[in-house]
């Protein structure tokens, strides 16, 4: 009689740690790092939107890191540059994502290393950007480092200014055109209406006339 | 002549010497350190202060000195709470709930209606008021029914993304956050002011209101704003202020819980 209840315990035991592992190998574990989590009315607001995405599950965001945790069905083979995609439509900044696949592999985002410019070479431009929030200041420089020639972009958010350093390839109607194509208007150029709706509240800037 | 000349400088003097002396302002006077907690709402229950730790997903019963008593986890960031005939009503932003929370024992506010992340709530009697983030709205209970205030929108009597509210005997007075001003409404849901445009505010998300002046919260721009009724300006407070999300009045002291600062900010009047 103890031996039978000893050997189902096991059986049990078994089954369950099967399952578990089943469980982990069908999904896919994100670590993403995000930026401008200043505002914890939005930002608890995106957590609970994140949720809502079909099959993603153990959403957790820590505010004070910016680290995003989640999972996602394997078989559905997110890729980083996705992630990334979903997390700026959520109205987060990625920074760097790390993904535990459910068979082991690792992927890890790249980082853009900024470019080195002969001293000659190096020109400091400062336009205005609408914005209001910690978000917006995370967008608005993230917008500007992805541009090919920019060493460094700094955006205060009391004076609106975005000061950059960059290569004198750089013109500085190709910089606000950026800038506005991710929501935040400049004096010269505006961003479309939809995606200005799409920001978060926070970010909902006065627009520039 | 020379004689009524003295008596008018004189009683110009006296009318000048009362008007200052009336208008006392708030004085920085204790910052109460809460460690690691960060501050969205908070209520005071005898002697002690209870804080929603939004970061944390904790609500937090403190000393006057800030010293944790106890800690209550699996709140689903908590949000602006407000405390009736000693029970604790809290909206929890994740789980579109307003938790009643008594004596440690949790239930729920059954409303007729959904939520889409409730910020704040205020309750005076029998009426309830619920900021509905989401649906730019506030879930107004007048004692018998419910009905809804506002819509999505920056015209008055509109509301984009309130994140407090307050309910008064004769209105109702809401953080209307991101149209960056004070809405006050009558208890039929008509808007009868907007408030604190010219101060071009950043994110307004704390509302407290007495039967003497109305206080918001500048998120953005590390400030409190105080208000008289009718809209004047009274005070601008920045003294130790840092994202701060919440503030009342107790005792005659005002109170400011700054969520970046992770404290309390104590005011005397002077």
């Amino acid at each position: 009689m103890k031996n039978n209840i000893i050997i189902l315990v096991a059986i049990f035991l078994l089954g369950i740690s099967f399952q578990a592992t089943a469980q982990s190998e069908s999904m896919d574990a994100f670590t993403v790092q995000v930026d401008g989590l200043g505002c914890p009315f939005c930002a608890y607001g995106l957590e609970k939107k994140f949720k809502e995405l079909k099959g993603i599950k153990q959403v957790k965001i820590e505010m004070e890191t910016g680290i995003m945790d989640f999972t996602y069905p394997a078989e559905k083979d997110l890729s980083i540059e996705r992630v990334s995609q979903q997390v700026e439509k959520a109205g987060y900044t990625p920074v760097s994502v790390y993904i535990k696949r459910g068979d082991g592999r690792i992927e890890k985002s790249e980082q853009k290393e900024a470019p080195v410019l002969a001293a000659d070479d190096i020109q400091n431009l400062e336009i205005f950007v609408a914005g209001n929030c910690g978000m917006c200041k995370a967008r608005i420089e993230k917008t500007a480092m992805k541009l090919d020639d920019v060493q460094s972009a700094v955006w205060d958010q009391e004076t609106k200014q975005l000061t950059i350093s960059a290569s004198s390839k750089l013109k500085k109607a190709d910089l606000e055109k950026a800038i506005a194509k991710a929501g935040h208007d400049t004096k010269n150029a505006k961003a479309k209406t939809a995606t200005y709706n799409s920001l978060p509240g926070c970010c909902h800037y006065e627009r520039v006339q | 002549m020379k004689q009524s000349f003295f008596i008018i400088i004189i009683t110009s003097l006296l009318f000048l010497c009362s008007c200052t002396e009336t208008k006392k302002t708030w004085q920085l006077t204790e910052t109460i350190d809460l460690g690691d907690i960060t501050p969205i709402g908070f209520t005071f229950q005898k002697d002690h202060i209870w804080i929603t730790d939004g970061d944390h997903n904790q609500l937090v019963k403190v000393n006057h000195k800030g010293e944790i008593q106890q800690t209550f986890p699996d709140f689903e960031r908590p949000m602006h709470l407000a405390i009736l005939d000693e029970t604790l009503y809290i909206p929890e932003y994740g789980s579109d709930k307003i938790i009643k929370f008594d004596n440690g024992q949790r239930s729920f506010l059954e409303i007729p209606d959904s939520l889409d992340s409730p910020a704040g709530v205020s309750l005076l009697e029998k009426e309830i008021a619920i900021a509905d983030f989401y649906h730019h709205r506030i879930l107004f209970f007048n004692g018998q029914n419910w009905m809804s205030i506002g819509e999505e929108g920056k015209a008055p009597g509109q509301l984009y993304y309130p994140t407090d509210v307050e309910i008064l005997t004769d209105k109702i007075v809401v953080a209307d956050a991101y149209n960056n001003r004070i809405q006050v409404f009558d208890k039929n849901g008509k808007s009868q002011q907007v408030i604190g445009m010219a101060e071009k505010m950043n994110a307004a998300t704390g509302v407290y209101a007495d039967n003497d002046f109305l206080y918001i919260t500048d998120f953005e721009k590390d400030r409190v704003l105080i208000y008289e009724h009718d809209g004047t300006l009274s005070q601008i407070i920045a003294d130790g202020i840092n994202k701060p999300t919440d503030l009342m009045v107790k005792d005659k002291n005002l109170y400011i819980a700054n969520y970046k600062g992770k404290n309390l900010l104590k005011f005397e009047k002077n």
